[in-house]
């Protein structure tokens, strides 16, 4: 410890902040599982691939002259409209299959939308651009790079607009009552088999943000969002697989926890960054099996 | 079997268990699949979904309530008013429904499945209320309540029949107040319609006073 106390804190501030903005990454994937969990009982295996392949669409609509921004908005309309055809054509008629039978459908579905997706653009790495510049500004004393604050602000961003969404709209409410009681939404006049498709819309859309975040640092290849998609596991297992703000804590603690392991941990370094998040998953498991927010419904007869 | 409900009616179902007093409601509902018709202000409705009926104007108060015991209160009753517009229905039939069942306003924060049974009984007939159903079906709203909160709930249903002309069917193991608040009764046995007729003929039916009211 031969540096000053004010240069580490700074060194671990900023290992912090690029924490947060992976995190931000994982938080948005995992609540993309989340979303489709709760809604179908479904995990879904696929959501990666999903997020990677409208992550190669914006690349395509970018190429085609569209600038970042509108390019973004249409990739996000595009992941919705195709997460609810996904569930209407590939789901909806598993839907009262076993678990077993949805589980490996959308292991199918990761390997179909991998192959399709190295297939139509090819294996070769892609440069995706930033939005943000690649400078970083200065906050007490401490370096902080652009592109992480945009990355947390968009992730974050669309996790807030999600939720107010989910608590102040009647479709929000409807699409939580069929979360907790299907059969009860029906008579309410309902059509849950709707709301279950919007749900994979909207699983869809937030992981096609996590992907366009994800892609300028990780680069774009047909495998980018793997390790991301483990990561998002983890984080809603860590949270709990049936709680949106526990998908979401989860993933910044993991982002966080992961990057401070990888800097001042030294048998972890880069190589063992994986394993070791998914150790102290199973740890965190161990002590607390449903996870950090998972719910306990508090009821009476 | 068959059986009629006319507008502005209270009728009753009794039975003993598995007689298919519950299925005869999941039949109207569309919650069970079955054979026959059913014929709902002139349209027929036997082939159509639970929520397309529910949107028609049936609403069915199941077995075991239905509420969404994660959701608060007021989202509760928000879902009520789903089936017609959620916001334009919520302003207008809530005041109306709190008339009925004041101490809902004062707990429309807290969640549905922290009160206590009769407690949820009544908002899961408040919450089909708001959506100012034209039938209202109810399964069993007795059932593991006390007395006094049984015969809360059947004021409740006679006055809304009497304020509203509110057209009822519900099903009932309490051959008592049943009868008390309906007009008609259809006693099922084994599927079939074994005795029917007005409330008051019912009670004098020797067969009825001794397998349904105990004297």
């Amino acid at each position: 410890m031969a540096l000053p106390l004010a240069v580490v804190w700074s060194q671990v501030a900023q290992q912090v902040t690029s924490g947060l903005a992976a995190g931000a990454i994982y938080a948005s994937l995992a609540l993309a599982l989340v979303l489709i969990y709760q809604t179908t009982n479904v995990v879904n295996f696929a959501q990666g691939e999903m997020a990677t392949f409208t992550t190669y669409i914006a690349w395509t609509i970018m190429n085609h002259g569209v600038a970042y921004w509108p390019a973004f908005v249409l990739t996000l309309l595009i992941a919705f409209g195709g997460g609810v055809t996904v569930e209407r054509v590939l789901i909806r008629p598993v839907e009262h299959r076993p678990e077993l039978v949805i589980v490996i459908l959308t292991i199918g579905m990761l390997i179909a939308i991998n192959g399709l997706t190295g297939w139509i653009w090819g294996p070769e790495v892609k440069a995706f651009d930033s939005p943000f510049p690649n400078r970083s500004v200065i906050v007490g004393g401490v370096a902080i790079s652009i592109q992480d604050i945009g990355t947390f602000c968009v992730c974050l961003g669309t996790v807030v607009v999600l939720w107010l969404f989910f608590r102040f709209t009647t479709l929000g409410l409807a699409m939580r009552s069929v979360a907790f009681n299907p059969d009860a939404s029906r008579l309410m006049g309902v059509r849950v088999g709707w709301m279950l498709a919007l749900g994979w819309g909207f699983a869809a859309a937030l992981g096609a943000v996590a992907g366009m975040m994800a892609a300028p640092t990780v680069f774009l290849d047909p495998d980018m969002m793997l390790v991301i998609l483990i990561y998002a596991f983890a984080a809603a297992v860590l949270g709990g697989i049936d709680s949106p703000v526990g998908a979401v804590v989860g993933g910044l603690l993991l982002g966080v926890v992961i990057n401070l392991l990888g800097s001042y941990v030294d048998f972890v370094g880069q190589e063992l960054r994986l394993p070791t998040a998914l150790a102290v998953l199973l740890l965190v498991l161990v002590i607390r099996p449903r996870g950090l927010f998972g719910r306990v419904v508090v009821r009476r007869v | 079997m068959s059986l009629t409900v006319a507008e502005g009616e209270i009728v009753a179902l009794l039975g003993p268990n598995g007689a298919g007093k519950t299925t005869t409601l999941r039949a109207v509902s569309g919650t069970v699949r079955h054979t026959g018709e059913i014929v709902f202000e002139g349209k027929q409705i036997a082939r159509s979904k639970p929520d397309a009926v529910a949107r028609a104007g049936v609403a069915h108060v199941p077995e075991g309530r239905g509420l969404f015991a994660e959701l608060s209160v007021w989202e509760n009753l928000r879902m009520g008013a789903y089936v017609r517009g959620e916001r334009r229905t919520l302003r207008q039939e809530a005041p109306r429904v709190f008339k009925y069942f004041p101490w809902l306003e004062r707990r429309r924060d807290q969640q549905a499945g922290t009160l206590s049974g009769g407690e949820q009984q009544m908002l899961a007939l408040a919450r089909a209320l708001v959506g100012r159903p034209r039938l209202l079906m109810l399964d069993e709203p007795s059932l593991g309540l006390a007395p006094t909160v049984v015969h809360e709930i059947f004021r409740i249903v006679k006055e809304l029949n009497a304020d509203d002309g509110l057209t009822v069917l519900v099903v009932e193991q309490n051959a008592n107040v049943a009868l008390d608040a309906a007009a008609r009764a259809y006693v099922l046995e084994v599927g079939q319609v074994a005795i029917e007729g007005e409330s008051a003929e019912l009670r004098r039916h020797e067969g009825v006073r001794k397998s349904y009211l105990g004297y």
